[in-house]
């Protein structure tokens, strides 16, 4: 699909809805500054008409921001003033209520069934869900959209678009489950709020540690536009499907001893080690997140995994992903509060990237969860990430983010190694 | 050192006393006067004792012509007095709209919006900044649905949707609080000056409730941020001409339709003040309501400064270069607005300044004109007039000239100010949300006078002054239930965006 198929686009802003009150300042931990250059996006789509309508959900955004925990949400990026006017700026969050973007539209040539058939989901991404960027005008970008398009059916699809700097994958589908409670207004008997996290200037009591982190990768300064300029390749995105009786396949074919994660990642990276060849994938990124409900990145658990160069079958990379990760929250930490803000680094795509998302949280309106949900991360690197989260009961989806010449060659590789 | 202020403190306190026994003597003359009277009288009839006085008594002769003919007089001559009094008009109740919490509008919101739309006018954004800086508008403020939007979708159906949204509600509520049957409205005043649809605003009102076929309706647009006491007088006179009856006022101003596209700067302003809001009144001339009345209307004065031309032309909607509509303020508006309250206090003042203080003002004004003693011209102390002053929260710039004007403390000019804060401008309503947050504060007591000045286009200026009826309990319930505890806040004179 080359054209787009939304109309009717109509773009206004909803707040919290009593004031915060003093601008205060949320300061950007050493994994907020990893994480900047990134977005979240999901897309839920609900088929057929519902119980609830554009103006409903729209109406409940405001309770919604009002929720302490929620409000670094609706603020703005701005410097902290810095006595040398050489050195780089340090951002932080001003906590404003200057509020969050709703865009709604309407997809008139496809009931959700239709949109859900086409092969292509990268669509998804491309269509229903608002092309966020924090810049140029950096001090005035809202940090979420959230567009609601209308279909023909009378259903409608939810496209988030979230800035990492404000909390991880794992946040931003609490950000939409707390949504979906307030709009039952009985959720569970008392709906559990994101606490907000004590953030001071050097967080959680540990300073950094030395070394050099190889989960982060420093970028080209991208001054007030925080996008990672992707001028060498064209990135794109497809979602891989496996049923029950697929994985089940799998697990039989290379080690039942293994997790269904593991030996999705294993079978990721033995089919980019054909196509990028040894000497460019023996590190792999793990992104994994400690449970909490709090809505930040300081979660978010880093590790990498290193491949010896013997190391090839799926087995034995399954394995290393099982039992030899390295976590690096605190090098990354001790790399970047020494960089003291004058670099930008990435996280995803740095090395190839793996994220688990089993702990994201399920939306639920009015007792009714979505047909489906489809998530990605924009503005990663060129070296590719890798979502795998379920789908349905027993299903996965393992979501594929890379350039799309290896995106090509790597359809052709995991078909053969599903065979 | 420490004697040098001492004679100015006890020269000032004298001087303070002083006052204060001038003007209980002047105000209280008549009353003085009869204390010597009778004092003499008494005297005399004790002088006299009790057998002269017998015999005063039967010296009069009582003919009974003579006495029906003077009974018949006496009836006569207060009969002609009662009935030609006019009626007294009195406000049963009142009730302001409050906005929802998805209307909110906070500083960085409107900043941003107006980036958004203005983008190929940055000195524009920049002005608008500066005029929010400074406009005394807190973050709760409330713009409608349509204005969210970047850029704005002010069609017909937004603008009526809106227009339902606060009249509606603010009837209902109004209709809640008196027991009123909508069947039972005698006569009905809506007043919006920007939006004027066919069918009217008042015939909207009258289609909703299903109201008599022989209402007496009214619709006044186009007559400004004033046109709210502009309601009160016409339902005034109409209760003077209608025996037992009742009048419900609207007076709201709906911003959908009027938001101004252009970048002209001086059309900018009212962008950033006017803001979304209601109120319905309830008047009645019927001896029924007496009791459960919260105020007595005592006086209205209006005056229309529309002859002089600067005034005329003061506040005027215009088209800017590129044929958006917008309305162009003057830089001379609180000069105007200055004037016209001169003007308009010229005839006020005699109506409601005690006699002491216009004993002052008049040997003022014989002091300069006659014998050419140059004076200043004496500026009535209106505080012993009224209790409460509820000024129209046109803007910062109004207030502060009122109240330098009129030597008015901050404590007096609280209630609009903490209205500008709070709900912004909301044109001719605005003077109904100042008396509710007097009552909100506990401060209304049976007895207390109130003074409203609301300012418009034309260039008008009218006042009205009312009596407290009863003591006013603080409300539940109303626009400043769930804030009042927060206000009086202290408002800076620059906000730092």
């Amino acid at each position: 699909m080359e054209a787009s198929p939304v109309t009717d686009l109509k773009i206004s802003s909803v707040v919290p809805a009593s004031m915060t009150g003093e601008n205060k300042p949320r300061h950007l931990t050493a994994m907020d500054l990893a994480v900047k250059l990134h977005y979240v996006r999901a897309v839920y789509f609900f088929k057929g008409a519902r119980d609830f309508t554009i103006v409903d959900l729209k109406n409940i955004t405001f309770p919604l921001l009002d929720l302490q925990c929620y409000d670094h949400v609706t603020g703005r990026i701005r410097n902290l003033d810095n006595d040398d006017p050489s050195a780089q700026a340090i951002p932080y969050i001003r906590c404003n209520d200057s509020g969050m973007r709703i865009v709604e539209a309407k997809v008139e040539g496809f009931t959700v069934q239709e949109w859900l058939d086409l092969d292509d989901r990268s669509i998804d991404h491309r269509f229903l869900v608002y092309d966020q960027v924090l810049g140029p005008d950096l001090f005035f970008s809202p940090l979420v959209y959230l567009q609601i398009t209308q279909f023909k059916c009378g259903g409608l699809s939810i496209g988030l678009s979230w800035a990492h700097v404000l909390g991880d994958v794992v946040s931003a589908s609490t950000f939409m489950k707390r949504m979906g409670q307030l709009m039952s207004n009985h959720g569970p008997s008392k709906p559990v709020y994101p606490k907000k996290p004590e953030l001071a200037a050097h967080a959680n009591g540990q300073d950094g540690d030395n070394g050099h982190a190889i989960s982060i990768k420093k970028v080209e300064s991208v001054g007030k536009y925080w996008l990672l300029s992707n001028n060498k390749c064209k990135i794109g995105r497809y979602n891989f499907n496996f049923s029950l009786e697929q994985i089940d396949r799998l697990m039989a074919k290379y080690d039942r001893s293994f997790s269904e994660i593991s030996i999705l990642y294993a079978l990721i990276w033995r089919s980019m080690l054909n196509i990028r060849g040894e000497n460019d994938t023996n590190v792999i990124t793990i992104c994994d997140r400690k449970t909490s409900s709090a809505c930040w990145n300081d979660d978010l658990v880093i590790s990498v995994v290193e491949r010896k160069d013997e190391m090839t079958e799926v087995s034995e990379l399954a394995g290393l992903v099982a039992s030899k990760r390295r976590e690096e929250n605190g090098v990354i930490k001790g790399m970047i509060d020494k960089d003291r803000g004058s670099s930008d680094f990435i996280t995803y795509g740095a090395n190839l990237t793996f994220v688990n998302l089993d702990k994201c949280e399920e939306l639920e309106i009015k007792g009714e969860k979505p047909d489906f949900v489809n998530y990605t991360i924009h503005g990663v690197g060129d070296k590719g990430v890798v979502l795998v989260f379920p789908k349905g009961d027993f299903a996965r989806v393992v979501s594929v983010v890379m350039s799309e010449e290896e995106l090509a060659k790597l359809k052709v590789e995991v078909k053969n190694m599903i065979m | 050192m420490s004697q040098a202020p001492m004679p100015d403190f006890s020269s000032s306190v004298k001087l303070k006393y002083v006052k204060l026994g001038y003007q209980y003597l002047v105000n209280h003359f008549l009353s003085l006067l009869l204390i010597p009277v009778m004092a003499i009288i008494a005297v005399e009839l004790l002088r006299m004792g009790p057998q002269e006085i017998l015999n005063v008594w039967n010296s009069l002769h009582f003919d009974l012509v003579q006495v029906l003919c003077s009974s018949f007089f006496v009836i006569f001559i207060s009969t002609v007095y009662f009935m030609s009094k006019p009626r007294t008009v009195y406000l049963v109740d009142y009730s302001c709209y409050k906005p929802p919490v998805m209307c909110r509008v906070p500083f960085s919101t409107f900043m941003e919006h107006s980036r958004l739309i203005l983008k190929d006018s940055p000195k524009s954004v920049e002005f608008q900044m500066r005029i929010l800086e400074r406009s005394g508008l807190g973050e709760e403020t409330c713009l409608p649905p349509a204005i969210h939007y970047i850029p704005p979708t002010p069609t017909m159906d937004e603008a009526r949707s809106e227009a339902q949204m606060v009249i509606f509600t603010a009837m209902d509520d109004l209709f809640k609080k008196t027991g009123l049957m909508p069947k039972d409205v005698d006569i009905l005043i809506v007043n919006c000056s920007l939006f004027s649809p066919t069918p009217s605003l008042s015939a909207m009102v009258i289609n909703k409730y299903k109201l008599r076929s022989n209402i007496k309706s009214f619709n006044l647009s186009g007559m400004g941020c004033s046109a709210g006491l502009i309601s009160v007088d016409l339902a005034r006179d109409l209760l003077q001409v209608h025996p037992n009856s009742n009048a419900v006022i609207v007076s709201t101003e709906i911003i959908t339709p009027n938001y101004y596209k252009g970048n002209e700067r001086a059309m900018l302003l009212p962008n950033c003040l006017f803001r979304m809001g209601s109120a319905a009144i309830l008047m009645s001339n019927r001896r029924s309501d007496r009791w459960r009345a919260k105020y007595k209307l005592c006086h209205l004065v209006r005056t229309h400064r529309g002859a002089d031309d600067k005034s005329y032309y003061c506040v005027y909607e215009q088209e800017d270069k590129e044929g958006k509509i917008g309305i162009n303020l003057s830089k001379d508006l609180m000069a105007i607005a200055g004037e016209a309250l001169k003007a308009n206090i010229t005839t006020m003042g005699p109506l409601v300044l005690p006699a002491s203080e216009q004993l002052l003002f008049l040997f003022s004004l014989i002091g300069r004109k006659i014998f050419n003693l140059k004076w200043k011209p004496y500026i009535p102390d209106f505080k012993l007039a009224f209790e409460h002053f509820c000024i129209h929260a046109g803007g910062r710039a109004v207030i502060d000239e009122l109240q330098k004007n009129l030597q008015l403390s901050g404590e007096h000019v609280e209630a609009s100010r903490m209205t500008l804060h709070r709900f912004g401008n909301t044109s001719s309503s605005s003077l109904w949300y100042e008396l509710c947050y007097i009552e909100s504060k506990g401060r209304m007591r049976r007895g207390d006078r109130v003074w409203q000045i609301a300012f418009g286009s034309g260039f008008k200026c009218n006042s009205a002054v009312w009596k407290c009826n009863r003591t006013i309990k603080t409300p539940k319930d109303g626009p400043w239930s769930d804030c009042i505890d927060r206000y009086p806040v202290f408002i800076p004179e620059v906000v730092k965006l």
